[in-house]
């Protein structure tokens, strides 16, 4: 157990604040008792299975589900084209593109879902769904950029190249004269340089340019998507989804089902892992809503098997391939770095794939301070599945792109790794720091995170055995990087790439209230998949009322009936926003307490609240318990002061800090990415690479972290333990890999690779603590930095194991075959 | 309320079996299709059983089968005739957690903890194969099932401090 001492900063005098508590929900999870999406029964719920594509890009010329109809238990067949009449497309975050749940006239990728087939239950409606016959006429499909490019095969016949000329929200300039014919398959692509990057490059002693390979993954949960829609008439619906941000996407639902969103009754259940990727389950609730509403209102059930998952679209991320490049002056000191990204959307440019590729123009040259600075972003269709989100929202990619271009430096410049980073940091009195885009962010003390990092690895007695094992033919490598964890977004760029509602903050409130009994319930708006919001959100307000948080219940509100404004759980900032909102409502909260107990007492002396009791603060015996002061606010209202409303509750809503920081309204005005709070971890691993077989064996991995202010520290180490296996997993075994003619051969988890327990090493980690000065109680994001940082550190590590090889790898995931490549590559092809 | 399972069009018929889950003999009717897991989740409504990858990798479903770890979405029901099936519920004390499970919790083990039933049943198993299992082994014996958040490290630790304590209790 923590100690007073042991305790952060900025948690002085904390009674439950910074401890690590216990988690609440581990009762309900380790026993079963869990109701996740699939344990909800809705009593009459019908079950559907899909019908999809088999091929990358065809014509759906016909759809005959007489037979599938004809079989006993069947009820429906719904087809994309009759989705096309009865709704609307659900949104596209570029503007000109059109989606709808099935596909319409035309399938796009393998596994595009075409037909949607509802019956008794899930084994009827496969048994259906093999009877649908589809009349397709397979067209050439295009299945990776430089293909996409020659423009041979169009991915969207009707979509064009937006180059972000709108005026309204140009900060860098179009890159060009662009158009779907100069730039066919490009759905956006604009160029973004800071400061005199030309010049910086003309006058570099030295200039590093490398091209890296991101290849598709994703978070993959266990938990995959589904809903349960029941038409209530009148256009209201009630849904049941595992859809992570439901305050956000009913604005998709509602009119794609062509009602208002104040009727979709949207209840979201906790969720089995999600990891960004169920930001976008909003497809299913509009088929599912759809075919209840056909059906007279019957409930409708849809919940994907792991291979309609994986195949059936949206639950793949980043597909990127980076140009980077950096100017050095000779002593290692960068001068300028510019990207060029190049993202593999997939078929549709759907919510969430085009603003990942936006958000690392918030910190484009990491932890480096390297204010000139250029960005390009091409976002490429293609015949492959479209994405969704992922932990860390286009953070992981960049990161490692960046830590390539270090790790080059400091090889051909003759300096150790970390001499080239300590040469580039930002100091820690250049904090608050802007970046080249104008992102102004809080706090950071880079060093002392890489110091601890190499004083807990003893970087020293490592590359010492790493030169003894060299003699013996043995290839130790050693990465030695620092990456950025992004926290506190706002939404003002996810527009950029449409000209639709503006939109900037993303505010989330909590309501406190005490009942009649004095008992406290606090009430949030997110959803939640493993973060332990309840457990985080009662110590909160435990902490902020001076009593128990054991005793504090907490209710996680979903849309419809939400408090407050706010977009829910992501971008590594909850439990922040949920710090400043609790401080507000408990304000309001023990101000009316007050009020009612100073009545109460006939007294105006100063009152205090704390251990369930409202007192006089010079003379703590004459007060009262909450349950009277409960029992006054709701049901002996005559004792109520004068003028004072029955009732106990208080809602607070705190708007994310960037919105009141001066240098952060350009950037939202502008529709450029603010990511005002920064945490960040050093990661180094440590492996050993068999140049014979390329297997890579990882044998430990050091890590730092620092997101400010920790409320819960085991919390937190557990959240960067699950980043970085997810980390291993991207930098080791998994792919979504095509065939050539299309087919998604990853669509299992046999091919697939997650991570296993087998899979991890001894991962050694330590923490620093450099409080926000912006954020409540310094507190910065904390869930996405293992995953963020730690394949920049992987792939630094088997580069260094490679370099007496004379090779490197650009790409991941790095399998044995890609490293005896590289390897054979230096050879001339010879081993 | 469960579902029709009957209607069947290849087979047309279902198959009664005799089975005992949790320590209650139990007679049902199941069509032979019918998955373990399904059977379990849907038919006696033991929702503890999670399905994940429904293709034997991820060992969410797992269940004890005469005692030993399966994967429920790989066997039907018609084969947990005359055997006997324990599930999370079965092993899980009233209103109260098991060795096992107050091991995990202390350990911070799980975050969204759909996998959690399935492992709590794995690690069972293994404490009956191993008196004191090696790290290695307890890596090894716990390949079979996927975590997605947890990076396994304090599901490991878990065990281990399961394991030392057996040391001091047979000190």
């Amino acid at each position: 157990m923590e100690t007073e001492e042991s305790l952060s900063q900025g948690l002085k005098g904390a009674r439950y604040l910074g401890r690590s508590t216990e988690r609440r929900e581990d009762s309900r999870l380790l026993t079963g008792r869990q109701r996740y999406f699939d344990d909800v029964v809705v009593p009459g719920a019908l079950e559907a299975a899909l019908v999809r594509s088999p091929f990358p890009h065809a014509r759906i010329l016909g759809i005959d589900a007489s037979e599938a109809l004809e079989l006993p238990g069947v009820h429906l067949v719904i087809t994309g084209e009759q989705l096309a009449r009865d709704t609307d497309p659900m949104n596209q975050i570029v503007a000109g593109y059109e989606q709808y749940p099935l596909a319409v006239g035309r399938a796009r990728y393998a596994g595009e879902p075409v037909a949607f087939v509802v019956a008794d239950n899930r084994y009827l409606a496969e048994d259906a769904a093999d009877l649908v016959k589809v009349d397709y006429e397979p067209l050439p499909a295009v299945l990776d950029r430089d293909a996409a490019a020659r423009g041979d095969v169009l991915v969207d016949e009707g979509g064009g190249a937006d180059t972000g000329e709108d005026e309204s929200f140009v900060v860098g300039e179009a890159a060009g004269e662009l158009t779907a014919e100069t730039e066919p398959n490009v759905a956006y692509h604009e160029k973004f340089p800071f400061g005199d990057v030309d010049g910086a490059f003309g006058e570099a002693d030295h200039v590093i340019e490398r091209q890296i390979v991101w290849r598709r993954s994703c978070g993959v949960p266990l938990d995959t998507n589904g809903a349960t829609a029941i038409y209530e008439g009148d256009g209201h619906y009630t849904i049941h989804a595992n859809l992570q941000i439901p305050r956000v996407f009913n604005t998709i639902i509602g009119p794609a089902l062509r009602t208002t969103t104040n009727k979709l009754h949207i209840i979201v259940p906790p969720m089995g892992g999600s990891y960004g990727t169920k930001m976008n389950n909003y497809r299913w609730p509009i088929v599912c809503g759809y075919a209840s509403k056909l059906l007279g209102g019957r409930p409708v059930k849809f919940k994907e098997s792991m291979v309609e998952s994986l195949e059936q679209g949206e639950s793949h991320a980043y597909d990127r391939r980076y140009t980077v490049r950096g100017a050095f002056r000779s002593d290692g000191r960068m001068t300028a770095y510019s990207v060029l990204l190049e993202e593999d959307l997939g078929a549709y440019p759907g919510m969430l794939g085009p603003a990942m590729t936006l958000k690392p123009i918030s910190f484009i040259s990491g932890p480096f301070d390297v204010p000139i600075q250029s960005y390009e972003v091409k976002m490429v269709l293609t015949n492959k599945s479209p994405q969704t989100a992922y932990r860390g929202f286009g953070s992981a990619p960049h990161n490692l792109a960046l830590a390539a271009v270090m790790q080059q430096a400091a090889f051909d410049l003759g300096l150790e790794p970390e001499e080239v980073l300590r040469k580039n940091f930002i100091p820690p009195d250049k904090f608050p720091y802007t970046t080249g885009s104008g992102n102004q962010i809080d706090s950071g003390n880079y060093d002392s995170a890489l110091t601890k990092t190499i004083q807990l690895a003893d970087l020293e007695a490592l590359r010492r055995r790493q030169r003894e094992l060299r003699e013996q033919g043995r290839y130790l490598g050693i990465g030695v990087t620092l990456g950025l964890e992004p926290s506190m977004f706002d939404y003002a760029y996810f527009v950029r790439t449409n000209d639709a509602v503006p939109m900037s903050g993303a505010p989330e409130y909590i309501t406190v209230n005490v009942d009649s009994m004095g008992q406290v319930t606090a009430f949030i708006g997110t959803t939640e998949s493993g973060q332990a919001y309840e457990t985080l959100t009662a110590t909160i307000v435990g902490e902020e009322l001076g009593i128990d948080p054991e005793s504090v219940e907490v209710v996680l509100q979903q849309a419809t009936e939400a408090d407050g404004p706010g977009f829910g759980q992501g971008a590594s900032r909850m439990t922040v926003m949920l710090l400043g909102a609790a401080k507000g409502a408990c304000d309001k909260l023990r101000a009316k307490m007050i009020k009612i107990a100073q009545h109460a007492l006939e007294t105006e002396e100063e009152m205090a609240v704390s251990d369930g009791r409202v007192y006089v603060k010079d003379d703590p015996e004459r007060g009262l318990p909450f349950i009277v002061v409960g029992g006054i606010a709701h049901v002996d209202t005559t004792k109520l002061p004068p003028g004072v409303e029955p009732g106990l509750k208080a809602t607070h809503v705190f708007d994310n800090p960037s919105v009141t920081i001066d240098s952060h309204k350009g950037l939202q005005a502008n529709r450029l990415p603010s990511y005002p709070s920064m945490a960040y971890a050093a990661v180094m691993p440590v492996v050993e690479l068999d140049p014979e077989t390329g297997k890579v064996d990882l044998l430990d991995l050091f890590i730092c972290y620092d997101c400010g202010t920790v409320l819960n520290p085991a919390t937190v180490e557990a959240l960067h333990h699950g980043g970085i296996a997810q980390a291993i997993g991207a930098v080791f075994y998994e792919e979504f890999t095509y065939s050539e003619d299309g087919q998604l051969l990853a669509n299992n988890l046999w091919d697939y690779g997650l991570p296993t327990s087998r899979d991890l090493c001894p991962v050694h980690s330590t923490t620093d603590e450099t409080p926000s000065p912006w954020m409540p109680l310094g507190a910065k994001g904390a869930a996405e930095g293992g995953y963020i940082a730690t394949p920049a550190g992987l792939l630094a590590a088997i580069n260094d194991a490679l370099a007496p090889l004379g090779t490197r790898i650009d790409e991941v995931p790095i399998t044995p075959e890609r490293v005896l490549q590289a390897i054979d590559a230096a050879n001339g092809g010879e081993r | 309320m469960g579902v029709n399972l009957r209607n069947d069009r290849a087979n047309g018929g279902s198959v009664r079996i005799v089975t005992t889950v949790n320590g209650r003999a139990i007679e049902y009717e199941v069509e032979p299709r019918l998955r373990l897991a399904d059977f379990v989740r849907q038919e006696l409504q033991l929702t503890g059983t999670n399905i994940g990858c429904g293709h034997g990798v991820c060992g969410a479903c797992t269940v004890l089968f005469d005692g030993q770890t399966v994967k429920s979405c790989l066997m039907f029901a018609v084969q947990a005739d005359g055997h006997e099936i324990t599930t999370i519920e079965g092993v899980t004390p009233v209103d109260d957690l098991n060795e096992v499970q107050r091991a995990l919790k202390t350990n911070f083990a799980f975050q969204c903890g759909y996998c959690s039933p399935g492992f709590v049943l794995a690690i069972q198993q293994l404490l009956e194969r191993y008196e004191i299992p090696s790290e290695e082994e307890i890596r090894f014996a716990l390949g079979g099932n996927i975590c997605r958040c947890s990076g396994y490290i304090n599901i490991v630790r878990a065990v281990q401090q399961l394991a030392r304590e057996r040391v001091k209790v047979g000190a």
